[in-house]
């Protein structure tokens, strides 16, 4: 299958002198479509760094990026951010959807910063709240909405568009087991759909969820190990998604 | 998934539609925080108001076109040697102009007034007479035993509606007030055309100039064009403009501050915006265009409220600059240019927040933290450089120069934002040894310097304006011993002395003289020991033969020197003739030479005027003696030498009066009535009172504009620093600490933005007055006090108002 990211000998540095901090050491990794990745490992290990530096927030220190076979490295800034707009997707832990703006506004924002005429872009929003049984809230403020629905939100921007790459952190610490279970399902949707997905956590519940898990400690990863069959092997395909 | 595949336009920055999602959801973050932009709108709305409204008072200040043409371009004036003569012209120029205006005058005596009354015979509903000729009240002559008259002719005859005027030998009935809108000073009779024996004719009229052929020949014409080249309403509209813009500029200040500390507030959603693709030019435009709303809105509240406050203000406007306003009559262009500089200023003030925000990292951005503070140095040679220029530039301006006043203003204004930073710095670093609550507060200003610099820089402006205001106010106040006279002196004159002619002395008989000294001495009688000495002028009797313009009618021109100005102008000196009396009043022990002309305090070269075209100035040999500054004060004094050498001869010009005590209100009331009952001008020791005025309405609003500020940005830093605050709760600190901590960060922002404000205006100022420094030593204590008391004002509202948690706070964790 295609590799959707490469990472090849990243090194974050952070600080210099007596405060440097190294981040990532000399990291390798590569997901390909409809693979989901679990990134574990304890506080301060690297794992939302590594998050960053994939999804083109920041810059390594040294080492190479690709997306879709693309490197980062010289890449402008714009080029980056439309490089954001139409491959990368995130979902972090609270949410962070844009106040001032309605759910479906939330959604079709990407495609309307990409050039989509809003009416276009909000028929789009429109479908995707159905698929995520959402349609009743696509009016709705994101402080009108629960954990769930807001992160099912976050999720359905995240996907909205060609999105290749799924970068979530700790997208279900802030919810209930129910609420992050329907999370997560939705981001194995979106695998099987052909996307790639990388998800920080340190649930092992929840990283039992992903084709493979890659343990980071200290910047460095120590480990990559293939989950036995999770709690996804005993969900019903098409079960309620929560509230 | 397939509805989330969806083809997408290719444009890079995703053109019209992006930037529309963009400025909607800086409007829809506009409407949610619309409370944490109050300050800034207000002010904003504030100076637009005070812009609009005083910009089209100005506006309607100079008369509308001339006062005597109305919609003509010319006017004629001429007169008439007699009736026939008076009789074929008018009938000629009534069948050879069609479309002109002709008006016949006349001219009464009135009983015991000098100046003659205007019999005017004109046609209501003319050519061109519209603007300058209207009915007040009642209705319009119709007849030949009708009139109307002016207010001002009505309540000099004692005339009323009904009552009957008689001064040209016909009987008339007053049926109606009449005006010149134009010129309410303009005072007449107003009859019907063809009803008066013209003594003299004006004729209004546009386009070819046929009127020469018209008039009988030897009869000299007065003739009035239309004025050419930029008009008065096209000079104001340029001054309210760069008024308005230097006002502005100033308030996009403290305006940049409040977009600073809005983009911080924003950080975490920007870096989300960031994060879903939004450019960096995107990022800026969300903060841009919040500055564009929120310049639009201010410009929209401040026209409507200036407008608002327009209406009521013109008609109390008429009466002062002696023409009709219409207040509906707007000056729309200027209001419109006006409303777009507010735009253009509030975007320019949200620029450079939004710069800073777009060149953030977007996970920096994300993680709420604010950017690492740059070192202090930089800001601060900049500072230093831009302070030196500025000096130099307003040293250099003397006051006069308006590019170089306005250029130091604005590099004064910039260092002190550039200095910022630094005391910042040196703040915290001072407060090193402080108890733990101080020492808390004073880094976290130091580590949060993007804004609490912010913060000091627009509070340091808020202050530095009234402190300026009050040192230029000062600096124009009188002391005792300057202004324009003693507070124990009252000068009587006979003429105005800002008025068309304050040369022309009026004649008066011997027994005119003897009441009018009558009346001064009872003026006289009502002060305390007051000394009467009469001042005389003197006239050239031969003047006129020699080619002298001719005076007024019933005056006699008086001798006035004049002070070089230029190649071939001079100021005119009220020149006064030497006296015993008088010397000794000014306290002049000094021996007169007998070879000068002249002897004056204050003046070093006098001229005398030439007396007809072709000569040249002549210079007068003048002593100067030690006199009283008073600007008002009779101090150039013609010697006896020179009036015996060149037989001029004395008139008498008025009286001063010097009393031991000043003189009270209710004296100089009762000296008014008597100056006005008998046609005598008279002056007194200018009181000032308005100047104290805009000094405490300046500190006042600055004072309240510092603390505002205090309130908008105390809040934010403090709250970012929660997590500290339940650190230290943690280890056993009370609830003094947290009070301590906002306390302190309120009272350090107050202090830093008063030194540095105070220091600024005061550096500026002291290049414009380097050579009257004196002026500083003059500013009450009350204002320095006022503002050292700032700094502890906020100190106390801040630790009474931090014992709760504040609302927003409890939101804020809960999102």
């Amino acid at each position: 299958m295609t590799a959707i990211l490469e990472l090849r000998d990243v090194t974050k540095v952070y600080g210099s002198g007596a405060s440097e901090v190294r981040a990532l050491v000399g990291l390798d990794l590569i997901v390909r479509a409809g693979e989901m990745v679990a990134v574990m490992g304890p506080s301060g290990s690297g794992k939302s760094t590594l998050l960053t530096i994939a999804g083109s927030l920041e810059q390594p220190s040294s080492g190479e990026v690709l997306i879709e076979g693309v490197s980062l490295t010289g890449l402008p800034a714009d080029e980056r951010a439309r490089l954001r707009r139409r491959r990368i997707g995130y979902v972090f832990q609270d949410y962070n959807l844009l106040p001032g703006l309605t759910a479906s506004e939330n959604i079709s924002l990407p495609l309307e910063l990409d050039g989509m005429k809003a009416r276009k872009a909000s028929a789009v929003a429109r479908q995707v709240l159905e698929e995520m049984d959402l349609a009743d809230r696509a009016g709705s403020f994101p402080d009108e909405l629960s954990g769930g629905q807001r992160q099912r939100v976050a999720i359905g921007r995240a996907l909205i568009g060609d999105r290749r790459l799924l970068l979530a952190d700790e997208p279900s610490g802030a919810l209930d087991t129910k609420a992050g279970e329907g999370v997560l399902r939705l981001l194995r949707k979106a695998c099987k759909g052909g996307a790639a997905a990388v998800m920080a956590t340190h649930d092992a519940q929840l990283a039992a969820w992903a084709d493979r898990v890659v343990f980071v400690r200290d910047g460095v990863a120590v480990d990559h190990t293939s989950p036995a069959a999770g709690p996804e092997s005993l969900l019903i395909a098409d079960a309620e998604p929560p509230r | 998934m397939t509805a989330l595949r969806t083809p997408r336009s290719r444009r890079a920055d995703g053109g019209l539609p992006a930037r529309r999602a963009v400025v909607r959801w800086s409007w829809r973050l506009l409407r949610r925080d619309w409370r944490s932009q109050i300050l800034v709108t207000m002010l904003l709305t504030t100076a637009v108001t005070l812009a609009v409204c005083g910009g089209t008072a100005l506006y309607n200040a100079p008369p509308p076109g001339s006062a005597h043409l109305g919609t003509a371009e010319h006017r004629v004036k001429f007169t008439v040697p007699d009736a026939a003569t008076a009789t074929a012209a008018v009938t000629a120029l009534h069948s050879g102009m069609k479309t002109a205006d002709v008006i016949e005058q006349a001219f009464a005596s009135a009983p015991g007034y000098a100046t003659p009354i205007e019999y005017r015979a004109q046609n209501l509903r003319g050519f061109h007479t519209g603007p300058i000729l209207s009915i007040h009240r009642g209705r319009a002559p119709s007849g030949p035993s009708e009139a109307a008259v002016t207010d001002g002719t009505a309540e000099l005859l004692g005339l009323r509606l009904g009552g009957t005027i008689g001064l040209d030998g016909t009987s008339r009935t007053i049926i109606g007030i009449a005006e010149n809108p134009a010129d309410l000073g303009d005072e007449f009779v107003l009859v019907p055309p063809g009803t008066i024996t013209p003594q003299a004719v004006s004729v209004l009229y546009s386009g070819d100039d046929e009127i020469r052929r018209l008039i009988p020949a030897g009869i000299s014409l007065d003739r009035e064009d239309l004025p050419t080249g930029p008009s008065e309403k096209a000079v104001v509209t340029t001054l309210v403009l760069g008024a308005a813009t230097i006002l502005l500029l100033l308030v996009s200040f403290v305006a940049a501050a409040g977009f600073a500390v809005l983009a911080q507030r924003r950080l975490v959603q920007l870096g989300m915006f960031g994060a879903i693709g939004g450019t960096s030019r995107q990022i800026r435009l969300v903060v841009s265009a919040n500055g564009l709303l929120v310049g639009g809105l201010a410009a929209l509240l401040g026209t409507v409220a200036g407008v608002a406050l327009w209406l009521p203000l013109a008609p109390v406007m008429e009466p002062r600059v002696h023409h009709r306003i219409d207040p509906l009559a707007l000056p729309w262009p200027l209001i419109a240019m006006l409303a777009a500089l507010t735009v253009f200023m509030a975007a320019v003030a949200a620029w450079w927040p939004a710069r800073a925000v777009s060149r953030l990292p977007v996970a920096t951005a994300l993680s709420g933290r604010p950017p690492a503070p740059r070192p202090a140095h930089r800001p601060a040679l900049l500072s230093a450089g831009l302070l030196t220029a500025g000096i130099g530039c307003l040293a250099l301006g003397q006051k006069t120069d308006p590019t170089l006043v306005i250029t130091g203003t604005v590099a004064t204004a910039l260092a002190i934002m550039f200095a910022a930073p630094l005391a910042v710095s040196a703040l915290a670093a001072a407060g090193r040894s402080t108890p733990i609550g101080m020492r808390l507060a004073l880094r976290d200003l130091s580590r949060h310097r993007a804004r609490s610099a912010a913060a000091v820089a627009a509070i340091s402006l808020a202050l530095g304006i009234p402190v300026a205001t009050v040192i230029i106010a000062t600096g124009a106040q009188t002391t005792p011993a300057t202004g324009n006279l003693d507070a124990r002196q009252l000068l009587v004159r006979f003429t105005e002395p800002d008025g068309p002619h304050p040369q022309d002395i009026p004649r008066h008989t011997s027994q005119e003289l003897t009441a009018l000294t009558d009346r001064v001495n009872l003026m006289a009688g009502d002060l305390p020991e007051a000394t009467l000495i009469p001042l005389t002028m003197a006239y050239d009797p031969a003047a006129e033969r020699l080619g002298r313009e001719a005076p007024a009618a019933g005056t006699q021109r008086a001798i006035t020197l004049g002070v070089p100005q230029g190649s071939d102008q001079t100021r005119d000196v009220p020149t006064y003739v030497v006296s015993p009396g008088l010397l000794a009043a000014l306290g002049v022990r000094t021996v007169v030479p007998p070879t000068a002309d002249v002897i004056t305090g204050g003046h070093g070269k006098l001229v005398l005027p030439p007396y007809s075209r072709g000569k040249d100035f002549e210079e007068v040999a003048t002593a100067r003696v030690p006199m009283p500054a008073y600007t008002s004060l009779p101090t150039t004094l013609l010697t006896a030498n020179t009036l015996e050498r060149r037989r001029w001869r004395t008139l008498p010009a008025g009286w001063l009066i010097s009393a031991k005590k000043p003189l009270t209100g209710p004296q100089i009331a009762e000296a008014r009535k008597i100056a006005a009952d008998t046609g005598l001008n008279i002056e007194v020791r200018d009181s000032q009172q308005s100047l104290g005025s805009v000094r405490a309405g300046a500190t006042a609003i600055g004072c309240l504009l510092a603390l505002g500020i205090l309130a908008m940005t105390v809040g934010l830093i403090r709250s970012e620093a929660e997590a500290d605050l339940s650190t230290l709760a943690a280890t056993g600190a009370n609830s003094r600490i947290r009070r301590t901590l906002t306390a302190t960060t309120a009272a350090a922002l107050a202090l830093l933005g008063a030194t540095l404000g105070t220091l600024g205006a005061t550096l500026a100022l002291g290049a414009v007055y380097r050579q009257d420094l004196g002026v500083f030593t003059r500013i009450s204590p009350a204002y320095p006090m006022t503002l050292l008391t700032l700094p502890l004002l906020a100190y106390t509202t801040a630790w009474l108002l931090a014992g709760r948690e504040p609302p927003t706070l409890t939101r804020r964790l809960s999102d």
